[in-house]
């Protein structure tokens, strides 16, 4: 197989002040990506895909789990391998503002990972640079100019030449369009996949936008509560949710054609903290499904159909459709 | 007589470049029984328009020019005391960042009966109950329980939904909400939001709602306006924007909202800058990035009416509309793009 990236069983916990427990943000997640390819991460604020997308580049350790990225073990590098294995593994962030030093001038901040992990000559550094501006179709004037002087969407296309800089073949995106305005957001969304496909990068694109991700991904995992709980083709995942907690989450999505009137499936309540998590299924708290056997042990991804698992007990029998409230009447279209 | 009419608003800010010319005459109406969307990019005004309604306009912000009455009476000229009575009571704002909106030092419940007991003159007994009833309204579970708690202890989901609870507790008549589900799980925003729509329409009341979100402003709006530089660009109903904008700005973000990545279009440099507020272009403010901008854009820009109070400001407000067989087909281009 020509899996490239390849993470099993990450767990990731932080100890926190003032608790014994510590915070289990990531709970045995698997994540396998083929070269070329984006794998699409969804899940609410605080369900722990940043934390699993650090652990991916090693910008944190995990608790436990392996990461392979190619033949190489990236859990296993010593420093100096590490630091050269950073030129192929990057991320660009969700807020471009905050991500990038006021003070600096965007050429130092396109530049600053060619200094840190290539040996380029500074005239070598300069073309580079201006190469990158080509490829993520900004003019080379914007180089001399500070963050503020530019736009959100702007910033976030000078996120992206950072990132790319060394040329990787592995990119973690973390929300790299939450914050842009939509005017601009498509704009970027489109130069990723042009560059996806001109430059051949393995992508994982981290969203909490189901629009956004089901235009950029060939798979999904979504995520709760630190787990997987349901993984597959796009299409499949986005378009035929299994999990009880993927049919609410798509039910609640909104579209700028609504037609009229909606089903949609409603999970009460809030989600648990991720400390002192209880044995189970992670959404047993707030899952009108619920039964015994839920509470037992975290359920495994059962296969709904090829390539496509949701981790919920009542997956095999085919009872794991929750019920619709509504239809819900839409009042615009006056 | 609208329930909320703002009218031509200006706004100033003392910035250390100069003066930011922030809003640039925002006019504006919510009627009783509607959801009005505000949109528009980051740094568009929407938020500096809804706190120069209510009055909290920082210290560098001024207004200086304009109205905004609610139920005939001007908020902007209105003495800070009156107004204070007005917030809390018939006017509610709902903020973005609700943990910094809620007192650290005491418990949610008792922030909510509090304001209750001064703004209604309920009893300490029955301002206790309606909280609770309140909280409960919210989707909160356990209400009582919860009604102790503070706000460093709730999530931000949690937070958010007293805040909404806090601004309703009262029956306000209109409600101005900035971005009050962003950055939630979209199964509580849809809980918040159903809970808006369904108090207007069952009293009556009226929210000026403020989101970048086009699926929320399509869902759960009636009538939208959209912003740019301290402006009012278009406003229409829901049909009208998304089925026919007029102005390119606006036509810009409904075709984005559209998007399927089509990778045939050809895509062009970046041209996006944020206008510099303290030296606005003449004319129109849109002009350095609209595709249409022609010689007379640099001209004072008028406010079109292009039928049933569907507005947009614009010297060429969409020109395929003007003959109505070319805007049918441009529709029917539209519709073939996005697909069914
Ligand atoms: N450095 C940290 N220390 C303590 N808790 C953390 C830290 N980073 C993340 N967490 C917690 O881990 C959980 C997952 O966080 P995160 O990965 O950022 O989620 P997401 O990206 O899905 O919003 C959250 O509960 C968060 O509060
Ligand atoms: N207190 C302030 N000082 C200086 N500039 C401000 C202040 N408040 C708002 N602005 C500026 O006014 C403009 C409009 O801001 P705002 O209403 O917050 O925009 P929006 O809510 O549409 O994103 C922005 O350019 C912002 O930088
Ligand atoms: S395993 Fe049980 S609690 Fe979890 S989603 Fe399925 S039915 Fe609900
Ligand atoms: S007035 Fe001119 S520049 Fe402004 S939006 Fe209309 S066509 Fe474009
Ligand atoms: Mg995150
Ligand atoms: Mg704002």
């Amino acid at each position: 197989m020509s899996e490239h990236i390849e993470a099993r069983g990450i767990v990731k916990t932080f100890s926190v002040r003032g608790s014994r427990a510590p915070v289990r943000a990531v709970n045995g997640v698997d994540i396998v990506i083929p070269r070329g390819r984006t794998l699409g991460l969804v899940g609410e604020s605080g369900s722990g895909k940043s934390t699993v997308g650090r652990c991916l580049l090693r910008l944190l350790e995990p608790t436990e789990g392996t990461v392979r990225h190619g033949e190489h073990d990236v859990l296993a590098m010593k420093p100096e391998t590490l630091r050269r294995h950073r030129a192929r593994a990057a991320m660009v962030f969700q807020d471009p503002y905050e991500s990038l030093n006021p003070r600096m001038r965007i050429r130092s901040v396109v530049e600053e990972p060619l200094m840190l992990h290539t040996d380029l000559e500074p005239s070598a550094r300069r073309r580079r640079a201006a190469e990158l501006m080509r490829l993520v179709r900004l003019e080379e004037f914007h180089l001399d100019r500070f963050p503020h002087e530019l736009s959100g969407g702007q910033l976030q296309r000078i996120g992206i030449a950072r990132a790319l800089a060394t040329d990787p073949e592995f990119l973690v995106l973390d929300e790299p369009t939450s914050s842009l305005d939509l005017s601009v957001r498509a704009g970027v969304l489109r130069l990723l996949k042009r560059l996806q496909r001109e430059l051949g990068i393995t992508f994982l694109f981290i969203s909490h936008d189901l629009t956004t991700v089901a235009a950029m991904s060939d798979e999904v995992a979504v995520m709760y509560l630190g787990t997987v709980i349901e993984k597959g083709p796009a299409a499949e995942v986005l378009g035929n949710p299994q999990h009880p907690y993927s049919q609410a989450l798509l039910s609640a999505a909104l579209s700028v054609d609504p037609e009229g009137r909606r089903v949609r499936h409603v999970l009460e309540g809030e989600t648990p903290s991720p400390v002192d998590l209880p044995p189970g299924c992670p959404l047993a708290s707030r899952c009108p499904l619920v039964r015994n056997d839920c509470r037992l042990a975290v359920p495994p991804l059962f296969e709904v159909s090829e390539g496509h698992g949701a981790a919920c007990v009542r997956v095999p029998e085919g009872t794991n459709v929750l019920p619709a409230v509504g239809p819900v009447p839409i009042v615009t279209a006056s | 007589m609208a329930l909320l009419s703002i009218k031509d608003l200006r706004v100033h800010i003392a910035t250390p470049n100069g003066t930011a010319h922030a809003l640039n005459g925002v006019s504006l109406d919510v009627d009783e029984h509607e959801i009005v969307g505000l949109i528009g990019e980051t740094g568009a005004g929407k938020s500096l328009t809804a706190w120069s309604v209510l009055g909290l306009l920082g210290p560098r912000a001024r207004v200086v020019e304009g109205t905004a009455e609610f139920e005939g009476t001007d908020l902007v000229s209105m003495s800070e005391r009156r107004r204070r009575r007005l917030r809390g009571k018939d006017v509610a704002v709902i903020v973005q960042n609700p943990r910094g909106a809620l007192d650290p030092l005491r418990s949610v419940g008792r922030q909510i009966a509090e304001t209750n007991r001064r703004h209604r003159g309920a009893g300490r007994k029955a301002a206790k109950e309606n909280a609770i009833r309140a909280l409960r309204d919210v989707g909160i579970s356990d209400p009582a329980r919860r009604a102790k708690a503070f706000a460093h202890q709730l999530s931000g989901g949690m937070a958010q939904r007293v805040l909404i609870a806090l601004a309703m507790i009262n029956e306000p008549k209109l409600i101005i909400a900035d971005e009050p589900t962003t950055g939630l799980d979209l199964t509580v925003q849809a809980q918040i939001l159903d809970l808006l729509r369904a108090r207007v329409d069952a009293t009556g009341s009226a929210v000026l709602l403020i989101t970048h979100d086009l699926g929320v402003v399509a869902n759960y709006c009636d009538r939208v306006a959209v912003m740019f530089a301290g402006r009012i660009v278009e406003q229409g109903t829901i049909a009208q924007i998304f089925g026919n904008p007029r102005h390119p700005y606006t036509q810009a973000l409904v075709k984005a909202s559209r998007e399927t990545l089509d990778e045939t279009v050809s895509e062009e440099t970046d041209r996006s800058e944020p206008p510099n507020l303290v030296d606005l272009p003449s004319g129109c403010h849109y002009r350095f990035r609209c595709p249409l901008a022609a010689d007379v854009c640099a001209t004072p820009v008028p406010e079109v009416e292009v039928g049933g109070g569907h507005r947009a400001l614009c010297h060429f407000p969409g020109d395929a509309a003007r003959d109505p067989g070319a805007a049918a087909s441009v529709r029917a281009e539209t519709v073939e793009r996005v697909g069914p």
